[in-house]
């Protein structure tokens, strides 16, 4: 047994006695309800069940949970798809997803939610020249895998809210 | 280029046939489920044997796909998704074949089964 101590969307969570074994999948599900992260493949190659781990300097990455202890986000702060929106509204990206129809079933979009929002995060951090930005947002959302509607609508969708921020998001 | 009766949400039969069509790209060059011991029958398979289409394994920006009108105007819906992906294995067997003069018989075509008739 480990003491568990972790943010998640802004509140802190613990500390909790968990497993050792206990994923964070497990423990984000079944511990503190939070369905919205999804279990997919259990081996973290479709990242359904990926979430957003935020640095303390501002950049952020996406990490799967189905294969990782919930150990190892000890002291960490994470986002799942239930922290984007605010006071009921949508973010840009979620209602971007929601116009393009970009999901069908729904099991990958918690995913693609967080890998688009980790990739605009670091756009404004560090933003790429317009040429570049087709390959960068191939590159970033290329692990998530889909199953009904083919990847392009998130794509376009993803593309639709850079470019309509472009001092934002681009050089 | 597709006709699925009267399209109730147009933007869901796009989807659909996307979604389709990275499926058509699965079964012609990727997807695989072997009989016998080494096969997903022996419980230990993931997505790194069973592999399906990325994003970057697409045509992504080059994928243009045609609804056409229902040929009756009372036509009832007929239905989407699966149907899409019938066509495109197809397609992509016969471009194998007029790439590489060999006649490919079964699927999944691999890079290595497209390589061994290359030398």
């Amino acid at each position: 047994m480990t003491t568990l101590t972790v943010t998640i969307n802004g509140r802190s969570y613990g500390p909790t006695e968990v497993r050792d074994e206990l994923t964070m999948n497990d423990y984000l599900r079944e511990y503190l309800g939070l369905t919205g992260t999804k279990f997919g493949c259990g081996a973290a190659q479709c990242l359904s069940c990926a979430v957003i781990v935020d640095n303390p300097d501002g950049s952020s990455y996406t990490s799967p949970t189905c294969i990782v202890p919930a150990t190892s986000f000890n002291g960490k702060s994470i986002r799942t798809v239930e922290g984007h929106a605010k006071n009921g509204e949508l973010t840009v990206l979620q209602k971007a997803f929601i116009e393009h129809f970009a999901f069908q079933c729904g099991y990958c979009t918690a995913g693609f939610l967080n890998e688009g929002q980790v990739l605009l995060d670091r756009l404004a951090r560090k933003r790429v020249p317009r040429a570049d930005l087709e390959k960068t947002i191939a590159e970033a959302l290329d692990g998530h895998l889909c199953r009904c509607t083919g990847y392009a609508k998130y794509h376009e969708a993803v593309r639709d809210v850079i470019l309509a921020d472009p001092q934002r998001y681009l050089l | 280029m597709l006709e699925c009766g009267n399209a109730l949400v147009p933007q869901v039969v796009i989807g659909q046939a996307q979604g389709g069509f990275a499926m058509g790209v699965g079964q012609a060059l990727l997807e695989t489920l072997p009989l016998y011991e080494d096969g997903p029958g022996n419980g230990k398979w993931t997505l790194g044997q069973y592999v399906v289409a990325r994003g970057s394994d697409l045509p992504l920006r080059d994928l243009e796909i045609e609804v056409l009108p229902p040929v009756d105007a009372d036509e009832r819906p007929k239905g989407i998704g699966e149907v899409v992906m019938i066509p495109v294995v197809a397609a992509l067997v016969n471009a194998i074949f007029d790439a590489t003069g060999h006649r490919f018989r079964a699927l999944p075509v691999t890079q290595a089964m497209i390589k061994g008739v290359l030398t």
